[in-house]
Order: structure tokens, then sequence, then C-alpha cells
């Protein structure tokens, strides 16, 4: 697994507040710490490319605008995924609305990544594999409710602790633990996705 | 719930091992410590759950557009103090109300102008209808008229209709001077 060049908590705290009074070059360091997890976070449930770079890039638009109303520097990330969380919402909002006007009989609630490659590295995973991936998740995941999805991605795709989640979503600790462990016995009965995992591994 | 330290977790219980291992009672955490087989079920769990971050991961785009942020220039404007937004939206509602005030009186004000200057003028209208029912020739006309001088003229109808002494009214009449 990936992971974006990592900064020490005092080092990015040290830079929220540096961009928190206006800095932009620290602004720009923290763009380039978090910008390819906001982009994943964003690609993992809204479907096209395209779409989910542009939601990003207002992501951190808004956030640039709006840090100086972050009151505690070491939330950051949690700010950050709140803001994407809402501008993900927002994006499906409008897709919903769009799809009665257009009566779009394609349109499909999952909002899962294109099973096509879209400039992602070809050897990394062969498009069967994937094709079938996400097929998966998208069965699965049409099991869950719209929180136990939301928690379940933010904890087991994007990486945020428990208290990340709650910050996030607005939620208790305790409620989002809940809703864990009732998504977590769905994925757990889900034999063929196991299996497929056995298979790539 | 499973307590005793000998017996296994049940699924349940290792579901909540992986989402927190904190949550478990002190005898399951001191049972997971000397159970391979309870901890090989959360290596598992936890193990295809991390496959499918890492293949969410591998399928998911690089960035392509990293976002900067906008110049000095560029930035929006800084928004003004709350207590400053509130004077100034209480000085527009003020004007707003004033400047409607005043456009809604002068609109009333003309309207019953115009309302007093139509009555005026069906007044002058009724009066003229009335003047031409009652008197339907210009006064000129009726002073040219011979009824005035004529009226209540015995000697003149005598004269328009003479009787057996015409003659001595037709004299009278010319020596009145009105056939001159």
């Amino acid at each position: 697994m990936t992971r974006e060049p990592n900064s020490s908590p005092d080092q990015l705290t040290g830079l929220v507040e540096k961009a928190r009074s206006g800095d932009r070059v620290a602004f720009n360091r923290l763009v380039d710490r978090f910008q390819p997890e906001i982009l994943r976070m964003i690609y993992y449930r809204v479907r096209p490319q395209a779409e989910a770079e542009d939601l990003t890039q207002d992501v951190f638009l808004k956030a640039y605008r709006n840090i100086k109303g972050l009151r505690e520097a070491n939330r950051f990330r949690s700010w950050l995924y709140r803001i994407a969380v809402n501008r993900v919402r927002d994006f499906h909002r409008r897709q919903r609305l769009r799809a009665i006007f257009s009566s779009d009989a394609e349109f499909d609630e999952t909002h899962l990544p294109e099973k096509k490659d879209d400039g992602v590295d070809a050897g990394a995973l062969s498009e069967v594999i994937k094709a079938e991936f996400w097929e998966q998740i998208g069965l699965i995941l049409k099991k869950l409710s719209s929180m136990e999805k939301e928690v379940f991605m933010l904890r087991f795709f994007d990486h945020l602790n428990i208290h990340e989640i709650a910050g996030v979503l607005k939620k208790s600790e305790s409620t989002i633990k809940t809703h864990l462990y009732r998504a977590l016995a769905k994925f757990k009965s889900e034999d063929k996705l196991r299996r497929m995992f056995q298979e790539v591994a | 719930m499973n307590t005793a330290e000998n017996s296994h977790l049940n699924a349940e219980e290792i579901i909540r091992a992986v989402v927190d291992a904190a949550d478990l009672e002190g005898s399951q955490r001191q049972h997971l410590a000397g159970c391979s087989r309870c901890r090989a079920q959360i290596e598992a769990l936890t193990g295809d759950l991390d496959k499918m971050a890492q293949i969410a991961e591998a399928s998911s785009p690089k960035v392509a557009r990293a976002f900067r942020a906008p110049a000095a220039d560029a930035e929006p404007r800084a928004w003004l103090p709350f207590g400053r937004r509130l004077a100034t939206a209480l000085a527009v509602a003020l004007t707003c109300i004033i400047v409607g005030g005043l456009l809604l009186q002068n609109h009333l004000s003309n309207r019953s102008q115009r309302f007093a200057r139509e009555m005026h003028e069906a007044e002058q209208l009724m009066r003229q209808v009335n003047q031409l029912v009652e008197n339907p020739l210009p006064q000129t006309i009726m002073n040219i008229g011979a009824e005035s001088v004529a009226e209540n003229d015995e000697d003149f109808f005598r004269f328009l209709i003479p009787d057996e002494n015409g003659d001595a009214a037709i004299s009278r009449i010319w020596k009145k001077g009105l056939l001159t």
C-alpha cells in the first residue's frame, strides 16, 4: 500500500497554523500531503475520475477559504474529510436530482468507481480483477445502510480511526462502533469476496 | 457473552476485537493473548480488510492536477465582522423601507390628483350636456329669433293672424317700428 510522505503530528500542526495565518506555501505543503488520499476517498464514492478530480479541487479550495475558521489545528485531517464527505453528498444529491429530471434508468446508487482503466497504472492490477473486485464491493455496500457504508469506507478504505470518523460525521464514538459492528458482520458473511482476496494473495 | 478465560471468542466478539480490542472485557483480552486460534480469526478478518483497501488503492487514480492556493489578489474578500454585517443589513433594509414608502406615497398622491381632475372634467361635461338639452341652439341664434320681441305681444300675433280688426293691428305694429 502506498503512503503519502509522512509528516509528524507536530509538523502537520505547525503547517496548519501557518496556513491559518495566510501562509500559502504552508497550505500547498498540506495539499501535497493530503491531496492523494482525498482524491482516492472521493474516487471511491464518485464514478468518473474527472468528476473526482474536480471535486478534489473544490474540497481544497473550500479548505483554503475556510482554514482560518478551523479552531483546532490538530484536527485538520478530520476537518478536511468532513469537507470532502459533504462535497460528495452534495454531488450525489445533484446526481439524483438530475436523474429524476433526465429519467436516466442507468443511474446507479452505489456510485462505485469505473471498472475500466482510467489512467491508473495498468501493471498494478489486471482489469479483470479490478472489475470483479468493484462488482463484489458494490454488492456488499448495497447491503449496508448509508451510515454503515460511510463508516465502513472511512474506516477500512480511507484508514481513519474511530475518533477521526466521529469527528467527520459528528457522531459519538459508540455510534460509530455500532455501525462498524453491523457493517463488519455483513462483510464477514460475503464468502465470494473473501475467496477472491485469497486468490489475489 | 463469553467471559470464561478458556472459552473462545464468538463471532460478535471477534468483530468487536477488530473494531477496537479495548472494548473487550479483561477476561476476553486475557484469553486472546494466549489463544492462537482466536488471534488467527481476527488476523484473517483484518487481513481481508487490508487486502480490500490495497486493491481499492491500486485501482484508484494518481493526482493529475495538484491544487495550488490562489494568489492573494484572487483570494475571496474577507467577511466583515458579524456586527458590521448586521449593521449594514439593517441600513440597507431601512433604506429600502424609506424609498419604498416614498414611492408608494407619491404613487397614491398622483392617483388622488388624477381622480379629482377626472371628476372635475366629468362635471363640466355634464353641465354642457344639460345646457344642450335645455337650449340646443347657441345663444346668438336665440338672440336673432323674434320670440323675445313677440313674446306676449298681442299686436304681433294679430299681425300674423289678422282678425276682423286686422288693419288696426297692422297700423299699430307699424307705429311700434317693429317692421322697419
